[in-house]
């Protein structure tokens, strides 16, 4: 009876609580470090347009960080507490980090392309994809809504 | 093929979603629709997803971040609320516990 009490109360303590969305050390402090970058960037592109090249510059480092995130991450929890996988994700969140992926180098790749996109419009994927990235911080804390 | 071609080879309850991707369907080449389904068939739908968005439009690559956005929003509010429900659980396990241990030490 003890025993099983005891089980009990540890399982409570490993489930209660815990994000779909882990991430261990160091990768959980660069998620946050991408999240708080993303956030001054909005900022700034608020106050003032990004210029073209900035844009192109931002948009390619938010790639670099999607893949680095999608490629991080397993739904295997063994794989995240034994192996090198950095984040622990459910099917719904992994999902989303594949499409963050594909979409941002997709953007990335277009933001180069010729005829060259305005510059409102790179101004506007950036804003996107900052927004998405401070998502991703929100899933990690358990937070509904970071926006 | 036209978009309206399109929608009238469509079965009903395939329509609203005819309209929907209908016009980035028609925009893809022969080759992009082999690609995309047979990377449908055999579960790559990452891979798929990626010959999609080849074939849509500028504003439409930025709705597509809209979507993500929305999906990610809802994701985490359901990830809250369910961290909510098993931190009340896990709360009132430990309060019931809490007395059946003091009650074990004759407190």
């Amino acid at each position: 009876m003890k025993r099983l009490l005891a089980v009990l109360l540890l399982g409570c303590m490993v489930v209660g609580g815990c994000s779909q969305l882990q991430a261990r050390a160091p990768m959980a402090a660069k998620i946050d470090a991408n999240s708080d970058a993303a956030a001054d960037l909005l900022l700034r592109t608020v106050r003032t347009p990004l210029t073209d090249a900035e844009a192109v510059i931002a948009l390619n480092t938010n790639a670099a960080t999607f893949a680095e995130y999608a490629d991080a991450k397993t739904v295997n929890w063994f794989a995240y507490a034994f192996g090198d996988k950095t984040i622990f994700v459910n099917g719904e969140y992994a999902t989303r980090l594949d499409i963050a992926k594909v979409l941002s180098v997709e953007t990335a790749n277009r933001a180069t392309a010729t005829p060259p996109p305005t510059t409102s419009w790179l101004n506007a994927a950036v804003t996107k994809e900052c927004t998405v990235l401070m998502q991703v911080r929100a899933a990690k804390d358990g937070k509904g809504d970071d926006q | 093929m036209t978009l309206d071609e399109l929608l009238a080879k469509l079965p009903d309850n395939l329509k609203e979603k005819g309209q929907i991707f209908g016009p980035v369907v028609v925009q893809m080449t022969a080759q992009q629709i082999q690609d995309w389904l047979n990377y449908v068939f055999v579960g790559r739908y990452t891979d798929a997803y990626r010959i999609y968005l080849k074939a849509v439009g500028m504003d439409d690559l930025l709705t597509e971040w809209d979507k993500e956005n929305a999906a990610w929003k809802k994701d985490n509010e359901a990830n809250a609320a369910q961290i909510a429900m098993s931190n009340k659980i896990a709360l009132a396990v430990c309060q019931v516990m809490l007395g059946v241990v003091l009650a074990a030490v004759g407190l």
